[in-house]
């Protein structure tokens, strides 16, 4: 009996070939799959292909299950770029695969822990969306944070 | 790849922040409106709880009471054990007015919640704090404790099966025997609160006796103390948190000669027990299962040369056992706060904690005391609010009367005597508005406003005596 095999396809229409025994382990394609046997391409609209390219690496280890941990860890420690583990978690998170994306958020804080203010907005690219006085007054409520 | 964390969903926003130092989580209210919101945001707090580490919160007095709380993480990895001083945070105690000058008499600590008695006898003296939020809630006048009756143990804890967090406590009451010829019976009797409830409820006597003041140590949703009966099989009686019971627990094997238990803890995930009692050698007995008497066993002993060693003595009177790291290191509170490493057997003294009165085990939590419905809980910053509204019109008082004292003729004086008609009027008035929207609006910070006008009419003035002393050409 052949295994049989998904095919997923990024935003940029590009497409990729996974078992599905291991595409199941995201629940988002696992309902999928229930509920019309997913015959045709499932379409991703938003995870490009470099991200998909590392989430099916992801999804086609074969580790033993106590070792996967350390697997799951090494695997988003190689791609410690702060763009790179946000586009990975929003694709875990879109494809529910909850370990993953535990990874690398866990991966993200641990990068912008020692982080100051400036540097998290810069690594995150968030616009500071506060006067300087509404700033002001929060840091004075907090005072004893800081 | 070019895109920014607010375009990302909040759940991820949440997963990463919930993850954060709690410090680094105070900068990041201030990264952007919507992380802001999301730090008050219940899945954040919840998630938050559920990964936050245990560290540790001593509460210090340096110049006065009722004193501070300082609280530090654990660094714990595998190459690395210490406390984290760059994590170390404070909420300074005097800032609440009606705690001013009291003395914090024992404390317990559950999902970054403190539970703390004062030792004084005013009618409230058990209070709900969380350093985090800076919110600090009056637990309810006890309906069946009496002021002669004297406080034994307490708990503070949370059911996993209800989720309710309970303070118990047990009190000794004298209860006449068979008419009044025979002496008085004593009897240990609990009574319980639920947060959110607003009210005691009474458990009935306690079958054994609960030692010392201090509170009990929860492990598994169970208090622990340790009791004085003699003829006890076991040393260690339980309050079971979703049941409300007491029970007896599994203690040390023992013999005669052994030292009495002292303090229970919980060390590494283990309920662990001191004897000693200054003597040597003083050991720390741990159980490895719960539950399982067996499995007791003397992790450490610390003998007379470890503290001989350690620059300013601990007495190993009064010691508070409250949290250890995996490689062995123990802390203990004792006047001040030491650290015992089992590896080199010695003590240190840790500096930058000193002055500690005690110590708990603390995970701090963003919980907000204000989501229990029918308490009274104050936040710190409304609390000086209310301060300086009452420093004010203290003020204007004194120039009042300093106004009224050079401007004493006839109508002087009968101005005074209608003022004096007037101010007992508007006491009582504001006496029962106050005891009214106390019962009606219990957890608005307004009543906390009246009752410190209420403060400053009568102790502050003696306002009456004072017009009378006028009158009558005294002042």
């Amino acid at each position: 009996m052949s295994k049989k095999t998904l095919t997923l396809m990024s935003k940029d229409k590009q497409l990729f070939n996974i078992e599905e025994h291991l595409a199941v382990q995201s629940v988002t394609i696992r309902n999928m799959v229930k509920e019309d046997g997913a015959s045709s391409v499932i379409p991703l609209p938003r995870v490009d292909s470099e991200t998909l390219a590392l989430v099916i690496e992801y999804l086609n280890r074969q580790q033993a299950p106590e070792e996967d941990e350390d697997y799951v860890k090494k695997f988003v420690d190689e791609r410690g770029e702060i763009p790179t583990l946000l586009e990975l978690a929003q694709a875990a998170l879109d494809l529910d695969i909850k370990k993953l994306m535990d990874a690398a958020c866990m991966k993200v804080a641990d990068l912008i822990k020692d982080f100051t203010l400036e540097e998290v907005r810069e690594a995150l690219r968030i616009e500071n969306d506060r006067t300087p006085e509404e700033e002001k007054a929060i840091r004075d409520e907090f005072q004893w944070a800081f | 790849m070019d895109r920014s964390m607010e375009e990302l969903p909040a759940e991820m926003t949440i997963n990463i922040l919930s993850r954060l130092p709690l410090k680094t989580i105070f900068h990041c209210k201030l990264v952007c409106k919507k992380w802001r919101n999301l730090v008050s945001d219940s899945s954040f707090v919840n998630l938050h709880l559920s990964r936050s580490p245990t560290g540790l919160l001593i509460h210090q007095i340096v110049k006065k009471n009722p004193g501070v709380f300082k609280w530090v993480d654990i660094e714990d990895k595998v190459d690395d054990h210490r406390l984290d001083y760059y994590s170390l945070m404070s909420f300074d105690i005097n800032m609440v007015p009606f705690l001013r000058n009291y003395l914090i008499d024992k404390m317990g600590s559950v999902n970054g919640l403190i539970c703390l008695r004062l030792a004084s006898f005013k009618d409230e003296n058990t209070y709900i704090c969380n350093p985090v939020t800076r919110e600090i809630m009056t637990i309810s006048i006890p309906q069946y404790y009496k002021q002669d009756f004297v406080v034994i143990a307490c708990g503070f804890g949370v059911g996993s099966l209800t989720g309710e967090y309970k303070v118990v406590r047990t009190f000794r009451m004298n209860v006449p025997s068979n008419g009044n010829k025979i002496p008085r019976v004593r009897e240990l009797v609990a009574e319980v609160y639920t947060l959110g409830t607003g009210q005691w409820r009474r458990l009935g006597r306690v079958p054994y006796w609960l030692d010392g003041c201090d509170f009990g140590v929860v492990l598994n949703d169970h208090c622990h103390w340790t009791i004085s009966n003699r003829n006890a099989h076991e040393k260690i009686c339980t309050f079971d948190l979703n049941k409300e019971t007491f029970q007896l627990f599994p203690s040390p094997p023992r013999e005669e000669s052994d030292n009495d238990f002292q303090s229970l803890a919980v060390l590494k995930g283990c309920l662990c027990i001191t004897d000693g009692g200054n003597c040597f050698p003083f050991t720390i007995w741990v159980m490895k299962e719960y539950g399982i008497k067996k499995s007791w066993h003397k992790e450490v002993v610390i003998t007379e040369e470890a503290v001989n060693r350690c620059r300013e003595l601990p007495y190993l009177y009064d010691v508070y056992l409250f949290g250890g790291l995996n490689d062995g290191t123990i802390f203990f509170v004792d006047e001040d706060l030491f650290a015992f490493y089992p590896r080199s057997g010695t003590i240190e003294n840790i500096e930058a904690l000193k002055w500690s009165e005690s110590g708990v085990a603390y995970r701090p939590s963003f919980l907000k005391l204000l989501n229990f419905e029918s308490e009274r809980v104050h936040r710190t910053s409304s609390l000086m609010m209310t301060e300086i509204v009452g420093t004010f019109l203290e003020i204007w008082h004194l120039w009042f009367l300093f106004f009224l004292c050079h401007r004493m003729d006839s109508v002087g004086r009968k101005c005074l005597l209608l003022l004096k008609h007037f101010v007992a009027i508007a006491y009582s008035i504001m006496y029962y508005i106050y005891k009214y929207l106390d019962q009606m609006l219990k957890r608005v910070d307004f009543t906390f406003l009246l009752a410190s006008l209420l403060r400053f009419f009568t102790s502050n003035l003696g306002f009456l005596s004072k017009i009378d002393k006028l009158l009558s050409g005294e002042l």
